[in-house]
């Protein structure tokens, strides 16, 4: 073991961290103590991810962090190092680009109200997909992967719809007979 | 503001060197999902961050040696999804499925699950029903013992986590008459603490028509992990019949004490206690297995 | 009448920029130098301010504004009482009031100078059940108010005692109904900047911009035309979403640091500092005939009105007597209480009292029919009111498809079948419950100078129109029907209208949101502007195209000179219009006053221009050993007049239900002494996904085409949730035979009927 006053690690506290946001590379200084979320909406101007709770309790902030669906209100903005991040604005690239097949299912079955919930919706419902390419979907599962983001518009069933309308494989009995 | 200073620690190693450094201003962070909760509400200061997140050794699911291992940064999300795990540790598997929601899972971790020391963790309550070890490494070594030694007061774990770091959580080996299972009872089915849990472990006996061997942990029925050894001893050498279930069930029901809270009353625990007690071994052998 | 848009599905016109993340709320405001507000609020339910001293969070660093009850103005003002001050330099009345305010120059500095201010309280006993607070020795929040009643609300009309009489049955029975929060998604917040001319602008998160203005002016002592009031797009609001303390605190600050103030709750705030619906303790008794014929009611109502006044009062007063358009009953009495208590102020939630008053009035009912052997059906349809029927208190039912709501909501879930068939052999038991509604559109006595609305529609040299109104999209997609009805009215595709932002410097005068009345109301002011725009826009054609205007058609973007035997695109005949016109844009001016009375002092008088109903069925399944409650399919059948667009408005309803569902089921803020226990979104259980019904929710849409409103559509968004408490308690009933009269219906109360024993 080490003697006295002779460190032995090798980690370093980080000055700045790089990371891949929305197809783009950033690197910034390192704000000490600072979430995630702060770090997107006040130093990087994004608006897409919402603070509704700050606790990890409603899935507004929710962002695409290396392919997971994660609450930013609860992460480390250090931890975004080396780290792929996509927000709602990442979707769809800027105002001209097309929509994410998500969103416009979104906006085509009316799953979409106030709108604060969306983006996290949307992730959420964008990483499901992503993991489900070739699994038969059933709206059960939907409801299952959809259930860290409150919404209080729409009762859901819109966009238990529109996800599962995305879905390449359907697992859902064709005949909605009574359950 | 939270921290002063965050590092990812690179080893077991590095994190207990700059634990030590820090003199107990560093704690360690796994997945976040309660710290960061707790710094924002301030019942939390740290000067230092440890991040143990990218230490790969930590985090796994893997038998060796006639025992299960799970990394202590394992997350809940590798737990629930691992077809190893929903098909001979249905209580693990599905236990930390119900957690919080598919964010918190994919972000917390088992051991920081554990090191929360709630009474009522749905990861501790399955981790008590298998009996675990809780692995760990301190200043003076490593250490293992047994995961209920862990646990002494709500939010207060036996681990000093600005000094000592849990590394994984060891079982034995699946059985071939090994059952397992997890009920819960919340107000709503997504992001809801229980307001009661059950993990169930259960060897048959040969004949598989009774039980040779059972662990019972419940939460929140007491200021740790509960375990129902009353209704555990009562269970060994029974012959499964809902006869046998009723009378284990009335016997949970009397050996637990759980207090009133917000999310249920005593009483209604305890009736809650009751009933899952038999659907829960009604899941882990199966309803047919059960003789009238 | 053959629509080009009404009556289809439109998705909501600012849908893109939601999918996107380009929608911007107040909370997502930012302005160069804007300071941070946040707000001290007391942690007792009630107590003497002693002293208040600020000189240490003075010097932390960034600070640049603190306020308290001792540097601000004592006047009083208020909603509908005057019991409201900037901030109290006397008392303290609920946990969570406001007791000082920091501007900051970041949050944790506004945070850190929270921490600093020091208050002496001298604690003070307290009251927090409205029916314990009427009591002599309770303690007494007002001085003025020597039994803590804020309000009381008495109506009585026909012989109650003699119908009573006459009733060859006769039911009692007490309910309580709960207090709850609204949970909208985006916090209460405002953003407060100094602008030219002495002047503020307030970006709001509001449902009121225009009341707001006229409120926050006397609390100011400014004109409101010193006020400019934006409101961008609001992340939900349920009822919540009225007039505000921490706006004015806002404002105040920004007056006095002249910067920018940016003031957001955090959820915790959000949850002790809101405006949660009113609850209340509600006897009702009913004498019927043999049949079930209502022939007297008789209700008294303790309403908690928290520890100031909001909307508590017409919210009682809604409960009083607003279902007795529902039913055709002539002699009717109500006396409502609405009392104040040392708990959270209490407001407007999504029904207003009207919500709670069926969770009364249908199961009475339900009880009434299993007790007598009555078909909760047939009694639905002997009592239900029918088009022209005018309730004993002059409210005019002009349309009205209530019967057909029954047949078809009836027919739909197969309730006849399901009574007799539905398996109840095991411990899961499934049940069918049934509940009605009605509900207004618009509510007359709510702002007491008028109803109505007035609206702008602008067309441009392009030929693409923009609505200016002051009703306020909370994201239920009014911006999207006000653009429906101008694109109809003129014979514009939808995609070439907008509604504007509402901006008090640009907007009309709007009443705002609530009372189900925007679509309505407003979308009739709409309405009337955009047909009085075509008539300008004819004209002009004529004018320029040498056509008579008979021969002018203008339809979907296209405009046909049938004269002429020309088409052409709305843009060319507007870039001539507008040129010729000296660049002008033409704007159609209407307004819509309805034809509704102040209601006199007995209460009297058509409150509405158009009334809603409805008929709700759930089907059920209820664990009997654990209490769990699982709705398998919803059915819920709507007179909307006539639907406007088919998506949102099952939209509605959808969110109507699960809404009504989580008050129903789950929802509960429990409060200890005065402490909110659970304000936190984990352990306030409104319904996540995975709460949601195992089948479907069928939404029925009946168009009985109303006189007043727009193409004849009435409102939806209350009604979607006035019925759903009951027709879920009625269908656990129906199961178990559990009959739970105390919200919310949780596990414990359900499995504590079954064993008789409280849990």
């Amino acid at each position: 073991m080490c003697t006295q006053n002779e460190i032995m690690f090798t980690a370093e506290a980080k000055e700045s961290i790089t990371f891949t946001l929305n197809n783009k590379e950033y690197t910034v200084p390192v704000v000490p103590g600072e979430r995630l979320l702060d770090m997107l909406r006040n130093r990087l101007g994004l608006s897409g991810p919402k603070e509704g709770c700050g606790a990890g309790e409603c899935g507004a902030c929710t962002v695409i962090f290396n392919g997971i669906n994660l609450n930013s209100c609860l992460i480390p903005a250090e931890r975004a190092d080396g780290a792929v991040i996509t927000t709602i604005e990442g979707l769809s690239e800027g105002i001209e680009g097309d929509l994410d097949p998500v969103q416009q299912s979104f906006l085509d079955h009316g799953a979409v109200q106030c709108g604060y919930c969306t983006p996290g919706m949307v992730l959420s419902a964008k990483v499901f997909l992503d993991h489900n390419k070739s699994t038969p979907v059933t709206r059960p599962m939907i409801k299952e992967a959809l259930s860290g983001n409150l919404c209080r518009c729409t009762g859901y069933q819109k966009i238990v719809d529109a996800v599962y309308a995305c879905a390449p494989v359907k697992g859902d009995p064709e005949e909605e007979g009574e359950v | 503001m939270y921290w002063e200073k965050y590092y990812f620690a690179q080893s077991i190693e590095e994190t207990l060197e700059l634990l030590k450094h820090y003199e107990g201003d560093a704690r360690i962070m796994a997945g976040g999902t309660d710290l960061m909760v707790q710094f924002k509400y301030n019942y939390l200061s740290a000067k230092v961050m440890v991040d143990i997140g990218r230490i790969k050794e930590l985090n796994h699911i893997r038998q060796e040696n006639g025992h299960v291992s799970i990394g202590a940064t394992t997350t809940h999300t590798a737990l629930a999804t691992s077809p190893y795990l929903q098909k001979h540790f249905q209580v693990l598997a599905s236990g930390v499925r119900t957690i919080g929601s598919p964010q918190i899972r994919n972000a917390g971790t088992i051991g920081g699950n554990v090191a929360n020391a709630q009474p009522a963790a749905d990861g501790s309550i399955a981790l008590v029903a298998l009996g675990a070890t809780i692995c760990g490494i301190s200043p003076d070594g490593p250490f293992s013992r047994p995961i209920e030694s862990t646990f002494l007061n709500p939010g207060e774990c036996a681990l000093n986590s600005t000094a000592e770091l849990i590394t994984s959580f060891t079982f034995p080996a699946p059985g071939p008459r090994d059952r397992s299972a997890f009920v819960r009872h919340s107000r709503r089915a997504a992001l809801a603490l229980p307001i009661m849990n059950m993990g169930l472990w259960l060897r048959l006996n040969e004949e598989e028509d009774g039980i040779e061997d059972a662990r019972i942990a419940i939460g929140p029925m007491a200021r740790v992990p509960f375990r129902a050894k009353k209704t555990e001893a009562f269970l060994r050498g029974a012959k499964l019949s809902e006869a046998v279930l009723d009378e284990a069930g009335e016997l949970t029901f009397e050996e637990v004490s759980p207090r009133d809270s917000f999310r249920g009353s005593a009483a209604y625990k305890k009736e809650l206690v009751r009933v899952y007690l038999k659907r829960a071994v009604l899941e882990a052998v199966g309803e047919r297995s059960v003789g009238k | 009448m053959e629509f080009d848009i009404v009556g289809k599905s439109t998705p909501l016109l600012d849908g893109l920029e939601k999918v996107t993340g380009r929608a911007r709320y107040v909370t997502d405001i930012r302005m160069e130098g804007m300071l941070h507000g946040k707000i001290l609020r007391s942690p007792h339910p009630h107590a003497r301010i002693v002293k208040i001293d600020t000189s240490k969070a003075e010097k932390v660093s960034g600070v640049r504004g603190i306020i308290t009850g001792f540097n601000v103005p004592q006047h009083k003002f208020g909603t509908m009482l005057q019991d409201w001050v900037i901030l109290p330099n006397d008392k303290v009345r609920f946990v969570g009031d406001e007791v000082a305010a920091v501007a900051a120059t970041s949050e944790a500095a506004a945070l850190e100078a929270l921490e600093l201010i020091e208050v002496e309280y001298e604690v003070l006993p307290a009251v927090f059940d409205q029916e314990e607070a009427m009591s002599p020795d309770a303690p007494l929040l007002y001085e003025d108010k020597d039994d803590n009643i804020a309000t009381t609300f008495q109506v009585e009309r026909g012989d109650v005692d003699g119908a009573f009489a006459e009733s060859d049955i006769i039911f009692e029975d007490d309910y309580e109904t709960s207090q709850v929060y609204q949970a909208h998604l985006e916090p209460m917040a405002a953003v407060v900047a100094p602008a030219d001319y002495d002047r503020l602008t307030l970006w709001l998160s509001t449902q009121v911009p225009s009341m707001s203005r006229l409120r926050y002016a006397e609390a100011l002592g400014v004109c409101a035309e010193d006020l400019r009031i934006i409101k961008p797009h609001v992340g939900g609001g349920f009822g919540a979403k009225f007039e505000y303390k921490s706006h004015i605190l806002a404002a105040v600050l920004a007056r006095r640091t002249g910067l920018p103030v940016r003031m957001v709750n955090t959820r915790d705030e959000d949850f002790i500092a809101g405006n949660p619906r009113v609850p209340m303790k509600i006897r009702v008794k009913l004498g019927l005939k043999k049949d079930g014929a209502i022939l007297a009611k008789d209700v008294r109502i303790i309403a908690g009105n928290g520890a100031r006044t909001v909307y508590g009062p017409a919210i009682t007063s809604t409960a009083c007597y607003r279902i007795d358009s529902l039913y055709k009953v002539r002699n009717v009495r109500s006396v409502g209480y609405t009392v104040y208590t040392n708990m959270i102020p209490t407001s407007c939630f999504r029904g207003f009292g009207n919500a709670q008053m069926h969770f009364a009035m249908e199961q009475a009912l339900d009880a009434i029919c299993h007790e007598n052997g009555l078909d909760p059906v047939e009694v639905r349809r002997i009592n239900g009111v029918y088009p022209g029927y005018v309730s004993i208190h002059g409210w005019e039912i002009k349309s009205c498809a209530l019967q057909e709501c029954v047949d078809q909501a009836v027919e739909a879930s197969g309730w006849y079948e399901k009574k007799k068939t539905l398996d109840k052999s095991g411990a899961k038991k499934r049940g069918i419950g049934m509940a009605l509604c009605n509900h207004v559109s618009g509510n007359r006595p709510f702002y007491r100078p008028f109803d109505g609305s007035s609206a702008l529609v602008r067309l441009t040299p392009e030929g693409k129109a923009i609505v200016f109104t002051g009703e306020a999209d909370l994201g239920q997609g009014l911006n999207t029907a006000f653009a429906i009805i101008a694109a109809e009215a003129v014979g514009l595709p939808v995609k070439d209208v907008r509604t504007a932002a509402v901006d008090t410097d640009i907007s009309p005068f709007g009443l705002g949101s609530f009372a189900t009345r925007a679509t309505t109301i407003g979308g009739r002011a709409v309405y009337e502007a955009a047909v009085n725009l075509k008539e300008q826009l004819v004209s002009h054609i004529a004018k320029v195209y040498d056509e008579k205007p008979e021969n002018i058609k203008v339809r979907k973007g296209e405009v046909a000179l049938e004269g002429k035997g020309e088409t052409l695109p709305i843009f060319d005949v507007m870039q001539k219009v507008s040129f010729s016109l000296g660049g002008a844009s033409l704007v159609g001016q209407g307004s819509y006053v309805p034809d509704t009375v102040l209601p006199d002092e007995n209460k009297y008088g058509n409150v509405s221009p158009a009334y809603p109903f409805a008929c709700h069925i759930a089907e059920v399944e209820v664990d009997t050993e654990t209490g769990s409650v699982n709705i398998i399919n919803y059915w819920a059948a709507h007179d909307v007049g006539r639907v406007l667009n088919q998506q949102a408005l099952e939209g509605q309803v959808e969110g109507g239900v699960i809404m009504g569902a989580g008050w129903a089921l789950m929802e509960e803020m429990i409060v200890k002494e005065g402490h909110l226990v659970n304000p936190k979104l984990h352990d306030y259980w409104l319904p996540t996904s995975m709460d949601t019904p195992i089948g479907k929710i069928h939404s029925i849409f009946l168009e009985s085409v109303d006189p007043n409103g727009p193409f004849g559509a009435k409102g939806i968004g209350e009604p979607s949730l006035n019925p759903v408490a009951a027709a879920i308690a009625n269908a656990i009933f129906d199961a178990t035979g559990a009959r739970i009269k105390k919200l919310p219906i949780s596990p414990d109360k359900i499995v504590g009927a079954l064993v008789n024993k409280k849990l």
